[in-house]
């Protein structure tokens, strides 16, 4: 397995945390981390992160009560976010579950300037990264 | 005699030359990937504002240049607690207040927002930083406008 396809070592795991501990493990691509680091302070990458712990502490992560959040395809969602720590930016983070590994990827972190829709682009974009996700192209939490 | 090319010509044989240079590119996609940048050129070319445009372009450079990506962990891209301390504190602060002002416990906003009890004692700790869904929720329960909760809103 080359660099680029390494298996995830750390991160949030079902059972570790807070009893009753995380329902679902979380990896991030890196193209998230990149985009996040480019656009995000250090408070608002801490928000997302916290709302992503929030979710993987749920039995199921295609709803909840404290999130602005949609499907945009077989298993994958966007969350939009605004305000806050977050000032003017408004966020789209998407992610895509893999139920076989009872796993949440966060697959890209775009940001807006305002509250219209999502441009195809970010669609496209996101949707083609949990394609190869599923195709293996960038390793697995196994 | 060599005859020098028009402004309008060089132009003319650049795009040409783009173009075939373009659908070189595309033709060695897979399906899926060719599929995608097709399904993006109108975005790309009439999209209705920069974003539509940017966004195209991004998509359709990250579906050409294919760079590598892997899995990392959800703790590299958190900061610290300290980096969000002055926003939970003082919204947690607000959201008590607002709360024991209209008289109603945790329960009883739990009930009037549809937010979990737990959630909401653990914002009023400032144990976790409250989404725009959330403090909208919280804003439609106690019949305050969001920004009390937030000033950015």
């Amino acid at each position: 397995m080359s660099d680029e396809r390494k298996q995830l070592k750390v991160g949030v795991r079902v059972g570790k945390g807070v009893p009753p501990g995380y329902k679902w493990n979380v990896g991030v691509l890196d193209f998230a981390h990149r985009e996040a680091l480019s656009i995000l302070n250090n408070g608002q990458r801490r928000h997302l992160a916290l709302q992503i712990r929030e979710l993987a502490s749920q039995d199921e992560v295609s709803v909840s009560d404290t999130l602005d959040l949609k499907s945009i395809g077989e298993d994958i969602f966007e969350i939009r976010d605004y305000g806050g720590v977050l000032g003017g930016l408004n966020i789209r983070l998407f992610f895509g579950v893999d139920h076989a590994r009872r796993c949440m990827i966060v697959l890209g972190i775009f940001k807006k300037q305002n509250n219209g829709p999502t441009p195809k682009g970010d669609l496209v974009r996101n949707q083609r990264r949990w394609r190869l996700y599923k195709s293996g192209e960038f390793g697995s939490m196994d | 005699m060599n005859t020098i090319p028009t402004v309008s010509q060089i132009t003319d044989n650049t795009f040409a030359l783009a173009v075939a240079v373009f659908r070189e590119c595309i033709a060695s996609l897979s399906p899926d990937d060719k599929q995608d940048v097709l399904s993006l050129i109108p975005q790309l070319l009439n999209g209705d504002d920069d974003d539509e445009k940017k966004s195209a372009a991004e998509a359709i450079s990250e579906i050409l240049h294919r760079p590598k990506s892997q899995l990392v962990s959800l703790e590299s891209l958190e900061g610290c607690e300290e980096d969000l301390a002055s926003w939970t504190a003082f919204v947690s602060k607000r959201i008590r207040e607002a709360r024991e002002a209209a008289g109603l416990t945790q329960a009883e906003l739990s009930q009037q927002s549809g937010l979990p009890q737990s959630h909401i004692s653990r914002l009023e700790q400032g144990k976790h930083s409250p989404t725009a869904r959330t403090l909208e929720r919280i804003a439609t329960a106690l019949k305050l406008p969001h920004s009390h909760f937030d000033p950015s809103a």
